[in-house]
């Protein structure tokens, strides 16, 4: 793919902000379309950084990725806050765990500003996060308001303000939303939407409606009754609910929407990511 | 066997698998199916489609069952209300009324009820343990919340008594016998570094809420142990749903594990949406080759699906699966529900084929 091109169809998705959270419900493909952005991305001759949070995260491809583990972060972030190797032992101690079981917000907090530092760092030029569920992404997202509405004071508290400054800066950043063709998706997008743009001000770029089934069209030459006519009854039912859905996606969402076709072996994000890529031509881009 | 045998003789029906495969959608099913086999039946949905819900009558959220239509007096939903359910558990087992305020006011507290993965798990295993001890139906339909966090669901319980009854804490309530005071001060210590970092306040909150805390763990435990035995009873059973998507599949697997290493069996797999496959009529012929190609390729897909749970049924010890095919679209009424319903009554035990 030309260099050129790779860019347009970039800027199309996502524009051109520093740092991209990619999220959806469970089992929407968010992973498939976070590499997938990041493949685009590399194409168009940048410098992406893919960040997971799960340890099966996928295979390598090129694309380099880091996973942020909770409590790997929560250590890092001990250590080099004057707790140096006492840190260890405070996690084994259980008092870590209380705290944050009592205010969860602060792993949450913690990984965020962690993510702030690997934008920062100067080194990548657009960092993509394949950002847990929706769900659990608003409540990683709102707790820099939390944690800044309970402590007041210490590091804590400025880290709060400084990631809530990234979060809602909308040349810097911005949210994906990824779904299905499917009610129940499609649903929850529209709330998380709604959530992420008036109560934690943050940017949202764009919507993918993903697995897009092949359009069928209902036949009357078929023999009624047969085999091939109640497939086509199946299939045209189908593409007509996924097309439907896709339309309340786009009445319901004042952003751009990209439909994306199925592809064969959807649930493995590397080479669902690849096959995505492969038919980047056929999207209809300029 | 049929699905209807396979859960009939059951009290309790725990709905497990991951999200996006039609799991509140089978529970539901379900829990029509055996009313409309003379069983009382409740539905307890923790999260259902907004389609679903009003289909069902649910239009808000409400612990109390309500029945989905007037003409099924046996078939009764509930949508879980898990701030509500965990409010009225602090009432109860609060020894006053200052008690239960104090620590429904601390934002601790409000960040367990709303926050803490695991809550909502946890409630609805409450509120089965409530809607059974009520004896007012034969049987109850548990769905639970997507299993994008399957351990949380099964530790939900153990968890957070883990977390009320956490020692450190305790040690810190209350005076320590003197052998024991050196360690006392360490923590103490230690304490007061996390508050340097997180603040001080935030440690605070945490400390109050485990002082106005005490002396309700004891009711909490018990209540956790009471429903843990109803959750290994004999009476209750599990029913995995899933997809034929190789993800869907690989985290129901996990899940089977996770409930075997705290000693529950799946009883039965339900796999939803499989592709729906139709024989060919040998006096059919003739049809336009695109409509022909459609068809193959439906087939094709339904033997790669078929292929892809044989395989997958290998790792389980169990004697097959129960197939649901696609739908084509959502369910959106109670006529829509009952067609599943049907569907599920049709439902014969598919066994897992050797894989070649």
């Amino acid at each position: 793919m030309q260099t050129s091109k790779a860019r347009i169809i970039l800027s199309e998705l996502v524009g051109d902000p520093r740092l991209v959270l990619v999220t959806g419900k469970g089992g929407v493909g968010k992973s498939s379309i976070a590499r997938l952005i990041a493949l685009i991305a590399q194409a168009g001759g940048l410098k992406p950084l893919l960040i997971l949070f799960d340890e099966f995260g996928g295979e390598s491809d090129g694309i380099e990725q880091v996973i942020l583990l909770p409590d790997a972060v929560m250590l890092e972030y001990l250590e080099t806050h004057g707790f140096g190797p006492l840190a260890q032992r405070l996690l084994k101690s259980g008092v870590i765990d209380a705290v944050s079981t009592a205010i969860p917000g602060i792993r949450d907090l913690l990984v965020l500003g962690k993510i702030k530092q690997l934008v920062n760092s100067g080194i990548y030029d657009l960092v993509l996060v394949d950002a847990p569920a929706s769900g659990h992404l608003l409540s990683l997202l709102s707790s820099p308001d939390g944690l800044g509405a309970i402590a007041t004071d210490g590091p804590i508290a400025s880290q709060s303000a400084d990631v809530i400054t990234l979060l809602r800066d909308k040349e810097l950043t911005g949210v994906v939303l990824v779904t299905l063709p499917e009610e129940t998706p499609v649903q929850e997008t529209s709330e998380v939407y709604n959530h992420l743009t008036t109560l934690l001000a943050t940017n949202v770029l764009s919507c993918v409606v993903n697995r897009m089934p092949a359009m069928v069209d209902r036949r009357d030459d078929l023999a009624p009754g047969s085999a091939e006519d109640r497939a086509n009854h199946y299939l045209a039912a189908r593409s007509n609910f996924a097309s439907q859905q896709a339309k309340t996606v786009r009445d319901l969402l004042p952003v751009p929407t990209f439909e994306l076709p199925y592809v064969d072996d959807a649930t493995q994000p590397t080479r669902a990511a690849f096959a995505l890529f492969d038919q980047l031509d056929e999207w209809g881009f300029r | 066997m049929d699905l209807l045998e396979a859960i009939g003789a059951k009290e309790t029906i725990v709905c497990i698998g991951p999200g996006g495969v039609g799991k509140t959608t089978s529970a539901a099913a379900a829990g029509l199916l055996l009313a409309q086999n003379g069983r009382k039946v409740c539905v307890l949905t923790i999260d259902p489609a907004r389609r679903l819900a009003s289909a069902l009558g649910l239009d808000q959220v409400g612990n109390e069952p309500v029945l989905a239509s007037e003409e099924m007096p046996n078939y009764w939903v509930a949508m879980l209300d898990p701030k509500q359910t965990f409010d009225a558990m602090i009432a109860r087992y609060s020894s006053s009324k200052a008690q239960e305020q104090e620590i429904v006011d601390n934002p601790v507290y409000r960040n367990l009820v709303t926050r803490l993965s695991g809550t909502q798990e946890y409630m609805a295993f409450e509120r089965l343990w409530e809607l059974r001890e009520s004896q007012r139906f034969d049987i109850i339909v548990v769905d639970t919340p997507p299993a994008q966090a399957a351990i949380d669901f099964l530790h939900a319980p153990s968890r957070l008594a883990g977390f009320l009854d956490n020692r450190v804490f305790k040690f810190m309530l209350k005076p320590p016998p003197i052998y024991l005071r050196p360690i006392a001060m360490a923590t103490r210590g230690l304490v007061k570094q996390i508050a340097n970092v997180v603040g001080a306040d935030v440690v605070n909150d945490t400390m109050d809420f485990f002082q106005a805390f005490s002396g309700i763990e004891d009711g909490f435990r018990e209540r956790a142990l009471m429903t843990s035995e109803l959750l290994a009873s004999e009476a209750t059973s599990y029913l995995l749903v899933s997809s034929p998507a190789p993800d869907a599949l690989a985290s129901g697997s996990r899940m089977v594990e996770l409930l075997k290493g705290i000693g529950h069996q799946v009883d039965s797999v339900l796999i939803n949406r499989v592709t729906p496959t139709y024989a060919l009529d040998p006096r059919d012929v003739g049809a336009p080759a695109q409509a022909r190609a459609d068809l193959d390729r439906l087939v094709w897909m339904r033997a790669h699906e078929q292929a892809v749970i044989d395989e997958w049924g290998r790792g389980l010890s169990l004697q097959g699966w129960y197939l649901l095919e696609d739908l084509a679209s959502d369910v959106s009424s109670l006529s829509v529900l009952s067609e599943v319903a049907e569907a599920m009554q049709r439902c014969a035990l598919v066994p897992f084929r050797e894989v070649e």
